[in-house]
């Protein structure tokens, strides 16, 4: 048996004694030490947690780590919806508090607020794009809840809130270059850059 | 005690069943309890993705797809070590997303390729995928002498080093590299066995 395998070997077992007594986090000074055979050892790592079986956490465990902000099942909508309630908050009002924590003092920006966070809470934004300012402005104006929010940023968001309502906006077919003239014309107005900016922050 | 495999299903399926009734505490209970049964090999998959604070934000938003696939997805757990590689390579495309501030497709937040998992990435990982199902691992320890089976037996019975040092008459010390040249016998044979197949 060379040198390596008894060092290997050695950190293997250092690095399993270190997670069964919780010491993830000294797991990774252990991998460093392999060098070049980090991902052979990450390999046997991976191989002998698996042939010990999963861990048998203690129920106190599962109970705090499953209220950490990253089990929140809920998706934004609902989140924020929630928080805001708690908070005795109306969205006008909360757009006024968004607007000056963020800085934005233009009417249009105001405007551009309340129309994107609208979409937000009722599932119309996907919140993985929300920039980090936006969420903790958010966060912090619904009651410290920042963690939460980026915990559950990936979280798919379901069905589209009841306040939804879209307008019919349809175009004639006629063949011609008559659609697209309409179209044309229908399209949104330049957005101001106070608008862009806002948009910016909601990752649009 | 339930088998491993049965014990998680039942996690996974009070989870969603708990999740659909709007019982949110429950949901959280059970998804918390199989994100910590496979915390470590979490913790390891996210280190083979990068390191230093990055292999921390990779074993975050693991953690993050993980408890989503518990509470949105309708796939059965199987070969969790396998699949938790996998949400470890998405994740680490979740950071290289956000570095580029492109939010991720719905799909890709979605998508771990379930049916064909340890299908993905380079031969090496495909192997050890494979082989890191508990199901699997019997069809590979021909390849191993008497000693080292009986090391590995052990290990699935979790015996403690100092009993299984004794049982096979080697000094504790020597177990370890015993036991790392046994490993690497088996993930050598899954290799192997990945190529030819």
């Amino acid at each position: 048996m060379d040198e390596r395998e008894i060092q290997l070997g050695n950190l293997l077992a250092d690095a399993l004694a270190a997670f069964s007594d919780g010491r993830s986090a000294d797991v990774d000074a252990l991998i460093d030490q392999a060098g070049d055979d980090r991902a052979e050892l990450l390999d046997m790592i991976e191989l002998a947690l698996m042939l010990q079986g999963p861990a048998l956490p203690a129920q106190v465990d599962v109970e705090t780590i499953a209220m950490t902000p990253a089990f929140d099942p809920r998706s934004w909508p609902a989140i924020l919806t929630d928080a805001r309630h708690a908070n005795g908050l109306e969205r006008p009002s909360l757009i006024t508090q968004l607007a000056d924590l963020l800085g934005f003092s233009s009417d249009d920006a105001r405007e551009q607020m309340r129309v994107r966070y609208h979409e937000l809470e009722t599932g119309l934004i996907q919140p993985a794009g929300v920039q980090r300012p936006m969420l903790e402005a958010l966060g912090d104006l619904l009651g410290g809840i920042r963690d939460t929010l980026a915990a559950t940023r990936l979280a798919p968001v379901g069905p589209l809130h009841d306040e939804v309502v879209f307008n019919r906006k349809g175009f004639p077919d006629v063949g011609d270059d008559t659609a697209l003239m309409l179209m044309s014309k229908a399209m949104a107005p330049e957005r101001t850059p106070d608008q862009r900016a806002v948009d910016a922050l909601f990752g649009i | 005690m339930p088998d491993s495999a049965s014990h998680d299903a039942d996690l996974v399926r009070r989870a969603r069943a708990a999740h659909a009734a709007g019982d949110l505490d429950a949901a959280r209970r059970c998804a918390g309890e199989l994100w910590l049964r496979y915390q470590p090999q979490a913790y390891a998959a996210s280190r083979r993705r990068a390191r230093g604070s990055e292999a921390d934000e990779v074993f975050g938003h693991l953690q993050l797809r993980f408890i989503r696939w518990v509470y949105y997805r309708d796939t059965a757990p199987q070969n969790m070590t396998g699949l938790l590689n996998q949400m470890a390579l998405y994740a680490y495309g979740d950071l290289q997303r956000t570095e580029a501030r492109e939010a991720p497709t719905v799909e890709a937040i979605d998508d771990y390729g379930d049916r064909d998992l340890g299908r993905r990435g380079n031969p090496n990982e495909v192997a050890l995928n494979q082989l890191l199902d508990r199901d699997l691992i019997e069809q590979l320890l021909p390849v191993l002498n008497e000693r080292e089976r009986i090391l590995i037996d052990r290990m699935l019975e979790n015996a403690p080093d100092a009993a299984v040092a004794a049982e096979l008459g080697v000094d504790p010390n020597n177990l370890h590299q015993i036991r790392f040249r046994a490993l690497k016998r088996l993930r050598d044979e899954a290799r192997t066995r990945e190529l030819t197949a």
